[in-house]
């Protein structure tokens, strides 16, 4: 059994064990469907089983989500097919929790724009372990496209994110914003430079070394 | 004596660790390493906020240890490279000749394009343009090459001197400069790696004795890997006698613990996972200080291989092997 909510609050296909954000129903959805949030948090507050197919089970729905398929008891369908035109977009829950599985902080060492990819330098934060390299696709990090140069750093994190009761495993790569540095702390650095600079000014002669055997 | 033959951690990484236990060292470098905007710089990238390390953390580690002697009233340990000057002497009763470690480079015009490169990097900074580091990529002018004069034998080491058909920088200046009168060396460090970019045809048939015994390095950056078939070749066809200290072409595995529900995400977003130093082989070579004519015995241990055998087997995604000790007449 397959089930999910869509943005016009039609039963759709959604593979078991996978998230779905179109499930949830936001406030004002619930004002407008006030049976659907009654089924949803009925089932919700009462189900021990948070799997989809036991939500598509109390709706009633059939696997294809036709409403031929659905259970008398279903308001779902038949709810949002007269109230359409007042329907408003559902909206995600906040995320309320992350649990990071892993997570490596990477460099990047050479962009290859023809191939779409970047090649990256990767060290595991969550175990002591040699240094690795991988590929990345650019194209699958659209927001941070003009970021990767070689140098940039970026986390890497595999972890289940939550929302509300359902949660899914993420890939999150995140380039970091590094800001300048600042005039104090270049200022600092150049400071400390001088002293150095005058410290190592002048370097040593080396004498013959004639040992004594 | 510790040498930074430049900043680029290929060459240089654990260099601070080893230059702590040598307490008495020496440390030779080029001069621009300690330009005051080149100091500026590397406290800057320094102390970056990352565990991965991006810039000059090596030679500023090994500043700050000089920096320590000499303020607990050691004499300066340093000793600048600079092209023919004799780095180190040592005459002992037994030998014919003194031993002798002499620079060829970073030559002046080196030097003032490292000074020039670190003086408009401070610059953007402190208009507020940061570089996300600073990168291998960076022009290799700080290359400290060297030849050792040793038991009536030469050795001459490479480190990644580039050549750009200008006889102001690299191994054109090299030759150009070069006042010292010398014998051909028989060994090679072959620069940079083997690349094409630190080859000059003079140095083979000036500095370099007919069919050198040959050393190399192999170096990967991203899809980026030298030697490549096309130097490969044209080493081999200069001496029968070329070794590398790894196949160019192996990687490992990576030897991360993945938890088990991550690593199918961890497989589906990154490509091509493996360590980042597959390998680190050791080729030696012993020679009688005795008899200069003496080929000596080449030793092949974890993974360094013939150049020839390169090409003939490459090994994609090969375990590192086991300590060998394998000889080579």
């Amino acid at each position: 059994m397959k089930a999910a909510i869509d943005g016009s609050h039609r039963i759709v296909n959604v593979s078991p064990g996978t998230y779905d954000e179109s499930l949830w129903i936001s406030d004002s959805d619930r004002r407008v469907f006030p049976d659907i949030e009654l089924q949803l948090s009925g089932f919700l507050a009462s189900a021990a089983c948070q799997d989809y197919s036991t939500i598509g089970s109390a709706l009633a729905i059939g696997p294809d989500g036709s409403a031929a398929a659905a259970h008398p008891d279903n308001r779902a369908e038949k709810i949002s097919e007269e109230l359409r035109p007042a329907v408003a977009t559902p909206v995600a829950p906040e995320i309320s929790k992350f649990e990071v599985e892993q997570q490596f902080e990477g460099i990047v060492l050479a962009r290859d724009d023809e191939g779409d990819s970047f090649t990256a330098r990767l060290r595991n934060q969550r175990a002591d372990s040699p240094d690795e390299e991988a590929e990345f696709t650019i194209s699958e990090l659209p927001d941070d496209r003009h970021l990767i140069m070689p140098g940039a750093m970026f986390t890497w994190v595999i972890g289940l994110q939550w929302r509300g009761t359902q949660s899914k495993r993420v890939s999150e790569v995140r380039f970091r914003r590094l800001p300048p540095f600042t005039k104090n702390a270049i200022a600092e650095a150049r400071i400390k430079a001088e002293q150095r600079a005058k410290m190592f000014a002048f370097d040593v002669e080396v004498p013959s070394l004639i040992p004594s055997s | 004596m510790v040498v930074a033959s430049h900043w680029h951690d290929d060459h240089v990484r654990g260099l601070s660790a080893l230059f702590r236990i040598a307490h008495k060292a020496l440390f030779v470098c080029s001069p621009a390493l300690t330009s005051k905007d080149f100091l500026a710089l590397s406290e800057l990238y320094a102390n970056a906020e990352s565990t991965i390390q991006n810039g000059p953390t090596e030679i500023q580690a090994c500043l700050d240890e000089i920096a320590r002697r000499m303020s607990a009233g050691e004499a300066n340990p340093i000793r600048y490279a600079h092209p023919d000057r004799t780095l180190l002497e040592l005459r002992t009763t037994r030998a014919k000749e003194a031993t002798k470690l002499l620079a060829l480079s970073p030559s002046d015009e080196m030097v003032r394009r490292t000074h020039q490169y670190a003086a408009q990097l401070l610059t953007a900074l402190e208009k507020g343009i940061r570089e996300a580091s600073l990168v291998p990529s960076a022009p290799n002018d700080t290359a400290v090459a060297l030849r050792l004069d040793i038991g009536g034998r030469s050795i001459l080491l490479g480190s990644d001197l580039e050549e750009h058909n200008n006889p102001s920088v690299g191994w054109s200046a090299v030759l150009q400069g070069m006042a010292t009168a010398h014998i051909p060396a028989q060994t090679f460090k072959v620069a940079h790696h083997g690349s094409h970019t630190g080859h000059h045809p003079e140095v083979w048939t000036t500095m370099l004795s007919p069919n050198p015994l040959s050393l190399l390095t192999p170096f990967k950056l991203g899809r980026h890997q030298i030697p490549n078939d096309s130097d490969r070749i044209r080493i081999l066809g200069l001496t029968e006698k070329a070794y590398i200290s790894a196949d160019p072409h192996a990687t490992a595995k990576p030897t991360s613990q993945i938890p088990r529900k991550a690593a199918a995400l961890v497989d589906s977003t990154a490509s091509n996972r493996r360590l980042a130093i597959p390998s680190v082989g050791h080729i030696r070579w012993r020679a009688p200080l005795s008899d200069a004519t003496a080929p000596g015995v080449v030793d092949l241990f974890d993974g360094a291989m013939l150049l020839a055998d390169v090409a003939a087997k490459p090994k994609p995604l090969a375990s590192v092997p086991a300590r060998s000790g394998k000889k080579r007449p």
